[in-house]
């Protein structure tokens, strides 16, 4: 019996029959490339859905007759269908946490894309009474650095909390300075920069430039953020 | 009753609680197992979409007309590996021999395609795995992906060589089953890749 | 009657195969269910010490404030690998240590679906267990939490080697579980004894089934996300950096796939070893037997839906956290359906409370409350205060200490005298139960309190005036009454090897198949594969049919079945060529496995050293597969005309009907 049972197994394609198979699946495959190349189809938001079932098909094809899914027992096609579900559940459900299911390639966690629009958004400042220094260091006006608002919303942002506290910031890390005062200080960066504005904006773009080794990583910061930020640390009563 | 002599203890090993072989119901849970595998990578390739910080972009470096061809290799391979199968289902090992070496031949010639894409990529158009996102994760899904063809590859030169030793007999069709199971599976994952990074590039 | 013809050529590996069944080098090369399960068991528990000498290090810098014990890098690779050994090292190896033993006999088989394969995810454990460990010795253990949040184990803020060793030895330790996994699927898909269809499987058993297919489908998601870190620091993506366009959220997500599917890995074991004792010491059936089965599997089910109630403070916005928060609460009903099965097990049942049945009643309660507080979690609101709190670390080591820990508890003296032959000392056992419920309780308890007040998780010291000081030192007496309670448990399992009560088949007069062969089983497990007729097999063969007689103790009739070896009462010292078992020839051992696992081994010291190392390793791992696959399951005989051999899995029987 046990010999037997191979040719008893099930119906087996003949040769013939996989080659048909196989020019079916070699014609969708022609397909497929043919529709990647019509415009129309791509403006319309049609590419991705006519390929998906198209791709779907190739799959059924290959895993129906080559794998013999078709003609074999149930149970292998419930162990693959298993895997094949939850894998594609997968996909879907982390592309929706991302953003990427309804509007695929523009991400909308991205942080630099959320920077980005803050500043675009940004309103201009309200003319506010500047606070006078009265300290060692000169005064100067933040305004005159950059937006303090939108320095703000970038300290926060870009998770300097993090490591440092700052007066009317809730939360705050003790891993670097708490940064009350800071106008004040005589110098940055513990002492190795002399506190102006220059000296903090090239100091935030680039630490490890002026103190390699230092524990404020690189936070990709643009110019025009630095001098943001630069301006929020100088408003800081 | 009269079981056959067997040299190979699977072919009577279908006394089994569900009647199917160990080992093909092993192959397939282990299918099932690596459908998560590529979906992890996939998933990461479509969260990343997008969020390159700089080029080179996949507009840049996909080419479809080529990798058409490197598609349709891996794809009527598959239908070589069918036919090695249904060759010894019928005792017949020369024709064995004949579909696995086509097989692995087409086999072969995706992964030099996969390579030269590969070279290309890196030396002309300067995507590299640490140039973007996209470099990261194109690498990252497809080497992989090409890891399990080298794989069979080398699966299916070894069952040549065993064929050609005369250790392969409709007996053990099995063994032949198995890898061509395997093989189709990375076929099918091709498929997904193939459609997803680059059919659906943009 | 069926014979064995070997194969006419010669194996291609001409190195000789030793046949060795004594001695240190028959545990290296032994293929052997019961023996893998005993190295599965052993590392285990050496593990578990470790894990709870971390334990105890971090209760003493705790128990006082501003504590100077250790500093605060020690103490972040303490919690990390406490957290790492304890998950990895301890619950799933002791849980694949009872997976090994018991499946096959209470299937009725006579080993694994692929004993070799068996014997290879062990020695890969092992070399993930030792590998992952290696840190200590250079004083860079792994020290980004047992969840390597990304990007702090990203360069440059982990610029060490404790996240290489971790994420090696985890992608390692990831390969022996999806191995282990596929061996025991087909195992119980296809090796059951005829005539146990499938629910007719112990529960035990189908808790085993849909706990390695959790596995299966969710380990490969922590290989890729493991993976994708190493390629970040090895190769410089930025999959994970967001300076690089990526995204440290990529992880948290991938890692919670598979994080939350791992927790339903760790107790649902625990759950199937309750459900047998717990019948067994109320002599009654389980409650609802197949509602505990469907529980299970819709909690499997379940498992691959709720993983973002690890990130409610992530910020994922509403929709999300009210999807995973329904989800989350759904998946409470089946583990309450489960909870009132196991008491209405009990109920109006004769209660013989051993030492196993203290454990598995000890487990119902400390899980209830673990559960409680886990539920309280599923609210996002009420989660934002809870998380990164010591609420937290109180919910999950009453689930998975006063749950899976004591669940397995349970289990060892509940089989341990089917495995060694003896029987363990009850009173011993007692003090262990006793001194471990005040212990753990003492410790763990006082941390919803502390937590809710705000003390956070995974700090190595806190100020003096919280509020805190008492809880916390008394938190540390509970760990130190807890580490007592493991001596004596050790003293009792070492005593009883020797001095405790011979067993026999049956001691406990239970209901499911292993009892019906001696104690400790011959090499072959079973003489003559029994017939099956019913769940619960073995009882119904001592008791017939007839329902609840079972309850008011005493056997009806004698035994009369097929197969049950009760009235030989062989004690076998040595497994395999006792009573009849001569023409039982079992897979023969091989080195091929730990040859293999050495070479992953090597491969993984080489990404951290030199690729050129890994290159060796490599060479291993390939010269493994290629003699493996050539070597034959049995090494060859000389034929022999009348004796017949039967190989593992042609056992004399009718084929049975797909269920």
């Amino acid at each position: 019996m046990a010999a037997t049972h191979i040719q008893h197994e099930e119906h087996h394609p003949s040769a013939r029959g996989y080659v048909k198979v196989a020019t079916v699946l070699f014609v969708i495959t022609i397909f497929e490339v043919a529709v990647y190349y019509i415009e129309p189809l791509r403006v319309l938001d049609l590419l991705a859905p006519i390929l998906l079932v198209l791709s779907a098909l190739k799959f059924c094809g290959i895993g129906g007759w080559y794998m013999h899914l078709k003609m074999d027992h149930k149970l292998f096609f419930v162990f693959f269908a298993a895997g094949v579900v939850l894998a594609a559940t997968l996909i879907i459900a982390l592309m929706a946490l991302f953003g990427e299911l309804l509007e695929p390639g523009k991400p909308i966690i991205s942080m630099n894309t959320e920077l980005q629009r803050i500043a675009a958004s940004a309103k201009p400042q309200a003319e506010e009474p500047a606070t006078p220094a009265g300290g060692l260091q000169p005064y100067i006006n933040p305004k005159d650095i950059g937006n303090v608002e939108l320095g703000r919303e970038f300290w926060i942002m870009k998770g300097c909390t993090g490591c440092h506290m700052a007066p009317n910031i809730p939360g705050g890390g003790q891993i670097g300075p708490n940064q009350g005062h800071f106008s004040q200080r005589p110098t940055i960066a513990g002492g190795v920069l002399p506190n102006t504005p220059e000296a903090v904006e090239n100091w935030i773009m680039d630490p490890q430039k002026y103190k390699p080794g230092t524990l404020m990583p690189n936070l990709s910061v643009t110019e025009q953020q630095a001098k943001d930020l630069t301006a929020f640390l100088y408003s800081l009563p | 009753m009269a079981v056959e002599a067997a040299p190979n203890p699977v072919v009577a090993a279908e006394h089994t609680s569900t009647g199917l072989n160990h080992r093909k119901v092993l192959m397939w849970t282990f299918l099932g197992s690596e459908c998560m595998f590529f979906a992890s990578l996939i998933s990461n390739f479509q969260v990343q979409r997008g969020r390159s910080l700089n080029g080179p972009y996949p507009d840049d470096v996909i080419n479809i007309p080529f990798t058409s061809i490197s598609t349709f290799s891996l794809l009527m391979s598959s239908l070589m590996m069918v036919l090695a199968l249904a060759a010894i289902q019928r005792n017949d090992v020369r024709g064995l021999k004949i579909w696995l070496l086509a097989c692995a031949f087409l086999g072969t010639l995706f992964l030099g395609g996969q390579f030269f894409e590969f070279t290309q990529f890196v030396a002309e158009k300067g995507l590299k795995l640490s140039t973007n996102l996209f470099g990261a994760s194109f690498f990252v899904l497809t080497g992989f992906h090409g890891t399990h063809v080298t794989i069979g590859v080398i699966w299916l030169i070894s069952l040549y060589f065993a064929a050609a030793r005369g250790r392969i007999t409709v007996k053990d069709s099995l063994s032949v089953e198995l890898a061509g199971l395997y093989w189709h599976f990375v076929d099918i994952v091709w498929v997904a890749i193939f459609t997803i990074v680059y059919l659906l590039k943009v | 009657m069926a014979t064995l013809v070997r194969p006419a050529a010669r194996p291609l590996t001409s190195l000789p195969r030793s046949q060795a069944m004594t001695g240190l080098w028959s545990w290296i090369i032994t293929v052997d269910h019961k023996r893998i399960a005993v190295l599965y068991g052993a590392t285990a528990f050496i593990m578990f010490l470790l894990g709870g000498i971390e334990a105890l290090i971090m209760r003493l810098q705790l128990a006082t404030p501003n504590g100077q014990v250790v500093d605060a890098d020690t103490f972040n690779q303490l919690f990390t690998m406490h957290g790492t050994t304890m998950i990895f090292l301890v619950i799933m190896p002791l849980s694949v240590a009872f997976f090994n033993y018991i499946v096959p006999l209470q299937i009725g088989a006579r080993d694994v679906a692929f004993p070799r394969l068996n014997a290879l995810s062990y020695w890969i454990f092992l070399a993930g267990g030792i590998f992952i460990n290696l840190g200590w010795l250079i004083g860079q253990a792994p020290d980004a939490g047992w969840f390597g949040y990304a990007n702090l184990t990203e360069k440059p803020y982990a610029m060490g080697l404790n996240t290489d060793f971790w994420l090696l030895g985890l992608q390692i330790l990831g390969i022996a579980s999806i191995l282990g996994s596929l061996n025991f699927f087909v195992t119980i898909v296809n090796l059951r004894a005829p005539g146990m269809r499938m629910m007719r499987m112990p529960v035990f058993c189908w808790m085993t089934m849909v706990t390695n297919i959790l596995m299966l489908l969710a380990f490969p998601v922590i290989t890729v996300a493991l993976v994708l870190l190493m390629f970040d620091r090895q190769f410089g993506t930025h999959f994970y950096i967001p300076s690089g366009g990526g995204d440290p959220q990529l992880w948290v997500h991938l890692f919670w796939v598979f994080g939350h599917p791992e927790v339903y890995i760790l107790i649902l074991p625990a759950m199937g070893i309750v459900s047998q004792v717990l019948p067994t010491f109320s002599r009654k059936p389980l409650f609802g037997t197949p509602f505990v089965i469907y529980s299970g599997i819709a909690i499997a089910f379940l498992s691959f839906g709720v993983w973002a109630h690890h990130m409610f403070a992530q910020g994922l916005g509403p929709t999300a956290d009210a999807a995973f928060a329904f989800s989350t609460m759904a998946i409470a009903v089946p583990t309450g359906v489960k909870i009132f099965n196991w008491i209405g097990t009990m109920y109006r049942g004769q209660l013989h409370f051993t030492t196993a049945m203290l454990f598995s009643v000890g487990f119902i309660a400390m899980f209830i409350i673990g559960g409680l507080s886990g539920v309280m979690h599923a609210s996002p609101p009420a989660d934002l205060q809870q998380n990164n709190t010591y609420f937290i670390v109180a919910h999950f080591h009453y689930v998975l200490f006063g749950g899976a820990i004591m669940g397995l508890f349970s289990g060892i003296y509940y089989w341990y005298p089917k495995t060694i032959g003896r029987l363990m000392n009850e009173k011993l056992g007692k003090w262990h139960f006793w001194l471990m419920m005040l212990g753990f309780n003492l410790t763990f308890f006082p941390m919803h309190w502390i937590g809710l007040d705000g003390m956070p998780r995974r700090v190595y010291t806190y100020p003096e005036g919280m509020g805190w000081d008492s809880y916390n030192m008394a938190e540390t007496i509970g760990a130190f009454v807890i580490a007592v309670s493991i001596l004596i448990f050790m003293y009792n399992a070492v005593w009883s090897m020797r001095h405790g009560a011979v067993a026999g088949n049956d001691p406990w007069d239970a209901r499911t198949l292993e009892w019906s062969i001696p104690s400790p089983p011959p090499h072959y497990n079973f003489e003559e594969i029994p017939v099956v007729t019913a769940m619960d097999d073995w009882w119904h063969k001592k008791y017939g049919d007839t329902g609840h007689e079972a309850a008011h103790g005493a056997p009806a009739a004698p035994p009369a079945m097929a197969g049950a070896s009760v009235d030989h009462d062989v004690h076998t010292e040595h497994a395999g060529h006792g009573g009849g078992g001569h023409h039982i020839h079992m897979p023969d051992p091989s080195y091929f496995p730990i040859i293999l696992a050495f070479g992953m081994f090597v491969m993984a010291l080489g990404v951290i050293t030199n690729y050129w190392i890994c290159l060796v390793g490599f060479c291993f791992v390939f010269a493994a597969i290629y003699g493996w696959s050539f070597e034959p399951v049995s090494a060859p005989e000389p034929p022999s005309g009348s004796a017949e051999s039967h190989p593992v899995h042609e056992t004399p029987r009718t084929p049975v009907a797909a269920h």
